[in-house]
């Protein structure tokens, strides 16, 4: 996993519960929590944290995940506006991940694993998004859809009609927008 | 825990201030990295794009394989949704663009209005898009079609969602040869770097266009070059075709008149009332036998030339009897004209294996020719030897006029004559050397002129190893 995600989920984290909770975490975790935007680290010790953060403040881990990637959209729309930039709703932005957002990704961070996402949309206007990663970060994915619709000022409902998780052999998302304002982002359990 | 004195909440905010910085630091220090790594991955990237064209205009077989690849590559490379040629035709007096049919589309069906108005469209100097860059000879960028007001094919580009555009030359020598054109979906700010990179494409692309026009020029020449002679050569057949009939037709009439003239001469049917008859049929008999020898040179040169020529026999020639023959006929010109004449058989000369007839002939165009050509008071020699090499050298040297090296060419064409003071005194055909050449190539033999203006001619035939035979009872000798 590239530093950039255990830099925004410090970032996620100190926001919310404070810096020294980020440092209990890493404690917790057995972590020393050196971490470079542009350094490559185990999946495990994201996985430990996530466990730690799940633990102490008594969320299951996929909650917390998705909690994480929602809360990261923004900061992610503060580093890196260009993506943002030529959008004004969630959908046509999830379209660019793959033909724009990803390929800048692997242009700065040499070796990124990043998905690749298979688009559908179904007869009743839902979007499938499906993708294959070598990783069990669904949540994620979940999460930040949620994060990119709340940027736009928009409701997302995700579904997750197969799941890397249990074992299925990809992931699929069904993925509804509405044009909602959602309820103000809160802190995780806060 | 003790409360933090003063001084230690100070130093915490000290602490607390310093940290701030440093993350500060990081965070730089990964942007500044950040922003290293993508100029370094995207200028690799450029390197890689520019190679592969290259390579492909080097190697393409069409210019349309390597525009196409050009197109597809720039289009993965830009993440651009459409790419597309226009080629310029010079038919008219005004250049025009109209599309080549070369077309990368991300999405077919999104985008067939846009294909339809594209690869109809056809364009002048200066007009849309292609018209620009052709005008200009540079790459051209749009922003967005919607707000451009030389862009006639705004309402297919709005239709099918089409936004920024840019286009670049194909350069051929200094001229625009061709268009590529690319379009966005979204609306893009002019990036100077990519311009730059597309008018480099442009120039290699025009590697590959000029190599093909080159390959098909050459192409073009041969192929003419090719026609010209095969007519040339079957033109060339059908005049010695006909000069070999007609030589035959000519023999047979004045083979008569040769025969007459002879009677006459000797006055076999009764005395000559009158002297000068007898002095008019020897100019008749002599003028005859002169016409038959032209007449039977146009007919040997003519059969060779029409490829009907064989050695009519490939007899064993025994040299000494042979030249020593020869020097009687030529010695007696020789003497006529105040010309020293010699020939030399070198000891041991082997036999050759040929036509008699034609060494013969060979020898005396060539040794009449030198007696021609060479003033009162010089000299002309035979000579024949063998060389170590195994071949058989008859050499006939004079010291007459000489050649240059172009009048050399001329006096080897058939009916060629040299125009020089000397030469115009002299009757003949032209027909000597070309005659010569011709029956020493049918023993493959070769004929080596050595001349040189004033300093006399020696004209060498070199017979093959192939053709020199030692007879056994000389072998001892050797």
């Amino acid at each position: 996993m590239k530093g950039i995600i255990f830099n925004l989920l410090e970032e996620v984290v100190s926001h919310h519960h404070g810096e020294a909770t980020w440092d209990k975490f890493l404690d917790a975790a057995g972590l020393d929590g050196v971490y470079t935007s542009l350094g490559t680290y185990p999946d495990d010790e994201l996985s430990r944290l996530v466990q730690t953060i799940s633990t102490t403040l008594g969320i299951p881990p996929r909650e917390c995940v998705r909690w994480f990637g929602r809360e990261a959209m923004p900061l992610l729309a503060k580093r890196y506006p260009i993506f943002f930039a030529g959008h004004t709703t969630t959908l046509p932005f999830i379209f660019s991940v793959n033909s724009t957002v990803h390929p800048e990704v692997r242009k700065i961070y040499p070796g990124a694993n990043c998905p690749v996402f298979r688009f559908e949309e179904t007869a009743d206007g839902a979007l499938l998004l499906g993708y294959e990663s070598p990783r069990p970060f669904c949540a994620l994915a979940e999460g930040f859809i949620q994060g990119a619709a709340n940027y736009f000022g928009e409701t997302a409902m995700v579904e997750h009609l197969r799941c890397g998780a249990k074992g299925d052999p990809e992931c699929l998302l069904s993925i509804r927008v509405h044009a909602m304002k959602p309820a103000d982002a809160a802190p995780l359990a806060g | 825990m003790p409360l933090p004195s003063p001084d230690s909440a100070d130093e915490t905010a000290q602490l607390r201030g310093r940290l701030g910085r440093e993350r500060k630091v990081r965070r730089e220090a990964e942007t500044l990295s950040e922003h290293a790594l993508r100029e370094l991955y995207e200028s690799r990237q450029r390197l890689e794009l520019l190679e592969k064209i290259a390579a492909a205009s080097n190697q393409a077989t069409t210019a349309e394989s390597a525009l196409r690849l050009a197109t597809t590559e720039v289009c993965s490379f830009t993440g651009w949704q459409v790419g597309h040629v226009y080629g310029v035709e010079f038919t008219t007096q005004e250049p025009r663009l109209r599309s080549l049919g070369v077309w990368h589309g991300a999405d077919a069906a999104v985008l067939a209005t846009f294909r339809l108005a594209t690869e109809a469209g056809e364009f002048a100097e200066g007009v849309g898009l292609p018209g620009r860059v052709l005008a200009s000879g540079k790459a051209a960028w749009i922003i967005n079609v919607s707000d451009d007001d030389n862009f006639p094919r705004e309402w297919a580009a709005r239709q099918c969602g089409l936004r920024a555009a840019a286009a670049f030359p194909v350069i051929s020598g200094d001229k625009v040869v061709a268009v590529l054109e690319f379009f966005a979906k979204t609306v893009r700010e002019p990036d100077e770097t990519l311009l730059r990179l597309m008018s480099q494409i442009g120039l290699q692309l025009g590697r590959a266009i000029e190599r093909e026009h080159d390959a098909e020029s050459v192409q073009r020449r041969a192929t003419d070059l090719a026609q010209a002679r095969d007519k040339a050569q079957s033109a060339n057949r059908a005049k010695s075709e006909f000069l070999a009939n007609m030589s035959h037709e000519l023999r047979t009439p004045l083979n008569a008149i040769i025969g007459f003239a002879d009677l006459m001469m000797k006055e076999t049917l009764g005395p000559h009332t009158i002297k000068s008859y007898r002095e008019y049929s020897q100019y008749i008999y002599d003028s005859g036998q002169h016409l038959l020898a032209i007449i039977n040179d146009i007919l040997d040169l003519s059969k060779i030339e029409a490829g009907k020529a064989e050695l009519d026999s490939n007899e064993r020639i025994v040299l000494p009897p042979l030249l020593s023959n020869l020097s009687e006929t030529i010695g007696l010109l020789a003497e006529k004209n105040g010309v020293a004449f010699q020939v030399t058989a070198e000891p041991g000369l082997p036999d050759l294996v040929g036509s008699e007839r034609m060494v013969r002939q060979i020898l005396v165009n060539l040794l009449s020719n030198a007696v021609k050509f060479t003033p009162a008071g010089g000299t002309v020699s035979a000579t024949a030897a063998l060389a170590p090499s195994g071949e058989l050298i008859i050499a006939v040297a004079d010291s007459g006029i000489g050649m240059s090296e172009k009048e050399i060419a001329i006096a080897l064409t058939p009916f060629g004559q040299v125009d020089s003071a000397l030469s115009r005194g002299h009757e003949g055909t032209g027909l000597g050397l070309p005659l010569a050449r011709a029956m020493a190539a049918l023993h493959q033999a070769e004929l080596r002129i050595a001349s040189a203006p004033g300093a006399g001619t020696t004209v060498s035939v070199v017979f093959p190893k192939s053709r020199v035979v030692v007879p056994t009872a000389r072998r001892a000798y050797v």
